[in-house]
């Protein structure tokens, strides 16, 4: 069981889309909306799963959250030219489809400050355009495209319930353990921290 | 603001690996930090060096800025070739210097875009950058700013032949969220641009919620277009391209982005333009149409027929339109200012005072018999000062029995006399004194053009009309000279 005092320095296990799991602190994990949301209270059993998303672009993801973990709470969007050298090397290292991904999952996750710098980056694609130069920027969708982002909407919109299915029944869990005589609960709770924590035994 | 010049320090051996070879022209991109608490102006020499030179070379192969540059540089200029290291000559430098104006304010990272153009000379000679001066300190050395190379990369020859494969972005595949969120850091002037894409994107932009406190229309010799949430850009539209409106900066602004854009959509005239952007202002009127031309340019019919429908709150017509120019606007008018009337011919100003507008004014320049007075449908009438008190009085005696029913606020302004006489106002009708202790507001606001308060009134004199209706006749004085009167019908 993971509180809310001591989610900084916890590590959470994240589930991708092939099924591999990964660890992120909770102070990076702190900066997603959705996590907020879902599990920041009532903390969470077992992997959380963002099975929508492969583990190279959580990864990215969770990469530029674990950076910005000490800087300054987000206030609001910067320009471009603001951005630390270190942002700057973060989004030029990716490709096009890696840069799609992360701001897909940034949007899906609600990272703020990611989602803030990703949109800079477009928008600047556009700066200074007229109709005509934007046309040739925007791939505009064709009518099967769009029928595919809906689908993808709609396959979100279920993964977005099952975290929420997750974060319920983990919620369910936490109110029961709250039932159960002291030494009880002593003993699962040890033997949860016990399962969470194994693969971090080294650190 | 205090100016000071700065000066440069080349200090830093930053870059000792020779770092591009192959390329005919280098783009370097430069970071900087200020964040000076006053102005100042320094200079960066920026030097690039060939190992191996040649000074065959030397023409054409001057840097120049990139047309990137930040706000805040206010000068590039290039200071030629000069032997550095005599020992070595000829070894050859391009000097740029760049000439920074910090703000007050102004602070964070800058990027300088340099690029070297294409010199058939160049061409596949192995350059080598080893060297450029950074380090920017003031008169008594202290370091003001750091600056630092960010990358080094292809120039402008390079960069063409990218530009060839065309650099594109699936905007609308991402969710809309993100979409909007991407609109939002876009500029007034690109968001137009973007929203007559296509119907998804008018509607995209229209999402935005974004405002303009009002969306006026100025016909002269060409249309502008004001829309002030866009300021200092405005827009003009012209009779001899229908289908474009073009979007201008005034000069007068230091901003980046001077580039006048075109907008061109097929099948557009100016109402579908003006529909356009009330739509995604999210505004349902024009708030403001003035006709006002010089006599050579014709106003073609299809000016007007295309721009009819379209509601407006506030039409004023002056000079030499004749009604039969913009009648068909009439019915969408809610408030009517006619300044001149070129015909004087009675049935044509008759036809536009009997409408039903919320406010009707008729400058003093065009005269009107109380006749014409008495003829009026409109919420708000306001007499212009040609009309004598004695006319006045005739006209309240008139509503008293009856005329101008559907009138709730009239206003006559005196510019010659300091006072009204209340006497000749008044004669023959039955009146009573406001009470101290009474006030009233009256809601004036919204069917004037010009005011943006509601009228309290607290005296004058409380007078019936015959179906018992109830008014108030209250004067005000008018600064420097002369006075108002009003008659405020009661709800």
């Amino acid at each position: 069981m993971t509180s809310p005092a001591s989610s900084s320095e916890v590590k959470y296990l994240i589930e991708s889309s092939e099924g591999n799991t990964f660890d992120v602190s909770g102070a990076a994990l702190r900066q997603s909306n959705t996590f907020n949301a879902m599990f920041l209270n009532i903390g969470a059993d077992g992997p959380i799963p963002f099975t929508d998303y492969n583990e190279a672009t959580l990864k990215k993801v969770f990469e530029y959250c674990e950076h910005s973990v000490n800087e300054e709470n987000y206030s609001g969007p910067k320009h471009q030219d603001d951005l630390s050298k270190w942002d700057l090397n973060f989004f030029n290292e990716m490709d096009q489809k890696m840069f799609i991904d992360v701001i897909n999952a940034s949007n899906f996750l609600d990272i703020e400050r990611l989602t803030s710098y990703c949109c800079e980056r477009i928008a600047r694609m556009l700066r200074g355009k007229n109709t005509q130069e934007m046309i040739k920027v925007i791939t505009l969708p064709t009518a099967e495209e769009l029928e595919a982002k809906q689908k993808v909407e709609e396959k979100k919109a279920a993964a977005a319930k099952k975290v929420a299915e997750k974060a319920a029944e983990t919620a369910e869990k936490t109110e029961t353990l709250e039932e159960l005589p002291v030494q009880q609960l002593v003993q699962t709770t040890r033997n949860k921290l016990t399962r969470k924590y194994l693969s971090f035994s080294n650190e | 603001m205090k100016r000071m010049l700065l000066t440069i320090f080349s200090l830093f051996l930053l870059l000792l690996a020779p770092v591009s070879a192959q390329y005919d022209t280098f783009t370097f991109n430069m970071s900087f930090l200020c964040g000076h608490p006053k102005q100042y102006t320094y200079d960066i020499t920026f030097n690039i060096r060939d190992e191996n030179p040649d000074r065959s070379i030397r023409e054409g192969a001057i840097a120049s800025e990139s047309g990137e540059a930040n706000i805040g540089i206010t000068e590039i200029s290039k200071t030629g070739f000069y032997e550095k290291e005599l020992s070595r000559a000829p070894v050859w430098e391009p000097v740029v210097e760049v000439r920074h104006t910090c703000f007050d304010g102004q602070k964070g990272f800058k990027t300088i875009l340099l690029t070297f153009p294409t010199c058939p000379a160049l061409r596949n000679k192995t350059r080598y950058v080893y060297k450029y001066y950074l380090d920017i300190t003031d008169k008594s050395g202290n370091r003001v700013a750091d600056a630092e190379i960010t990358s080094i990369g292809p120039g402008a020859a390079e960069k063409k032949k990218k530009k060839n494969s065309p650099r594109t972005f699936p905007l609308f595949n991402l969710p809309d969220k993100v979409v909007k969120h991407v609109a939002r850091r876009m500029t007034y002037v690109e968001i137009i641009c973007l929203s007559i894409i296509s119907d998804r994107t008018k509607k995209l932009v229209k999402s935005l919620n974004m405002t303009s406190k009002s969306v006026g229309l100025h016909v002269w010799t060409i249309v502008s277009i004001s829309v002030p949430v866009i300021y200092p850009h405005f827009i003009h539209w012209n009779y001899d391209d229908v289908e474009s409106l073009s979007i201008h900066i005034q000069l007068t602004n230091d901003l980046r982005d001077r580039k006048t854009r075109k907008l061109t959509k097929e099948g557009f005239h100016l109402g579908d333009w003006i529909r356009h952007l009330l739509f995604i202002f999210n505004h349902a009127e024009l708030s403001r149409v003035m006709l006002s031309t010089d006599p050579e340019t014709v106003i073609p019919k299809s000016f007007f027929d295309s721009i009819t429908g379209i509601d407006i709150r506030h039409l004023e017509v002056f000079d030499r339109y004749r009604i039969k120019d913009y009648r068909s606007l009439l019915p969408y008018v809610k408030q009517f200012t006619l300044l001149e009337n070129p015909s004087e011919n009675r049935e044509s100003i008759q036809e536009v005072i009997i409408q039903n507008f919320d406010y009707l004014g008729v400058k003093p320049n065009i005269r009107l018999s109380l006749d014409d007075y008495l003829l009026m449908n409109s919420s708000f009438i306001k007499m212009n000062s040609k009309m004598t008190q004695k006319t006045v009085n005739r006209f309240i005696r008139h509503w008293i029995h009856g005329s101008n029913p559907r009138m709730k606020y009239m206003e006559y302004i005196s510019d010659r006399r300091r006072r009204p006489h209340l006497q000749k106002i008044l004669k023959g009708i039955n009146y009573q004194v406001v009470p101290d202790d009474q006030v009233r507001v009256f809601e004036v606001q919204r069917y004037t053009p010009n005011r943006d308060e509601d009228l309290i009134v607290g005296s004058g004199f409380n007078i019936y009309r015959r179906d018992g209706t109830q008014a108030t006749i209250h004067a005000r004085k008018l600064r420097p000279i002369g006075f108002r009167l009003f008659l405020l019908v009661w709800n």
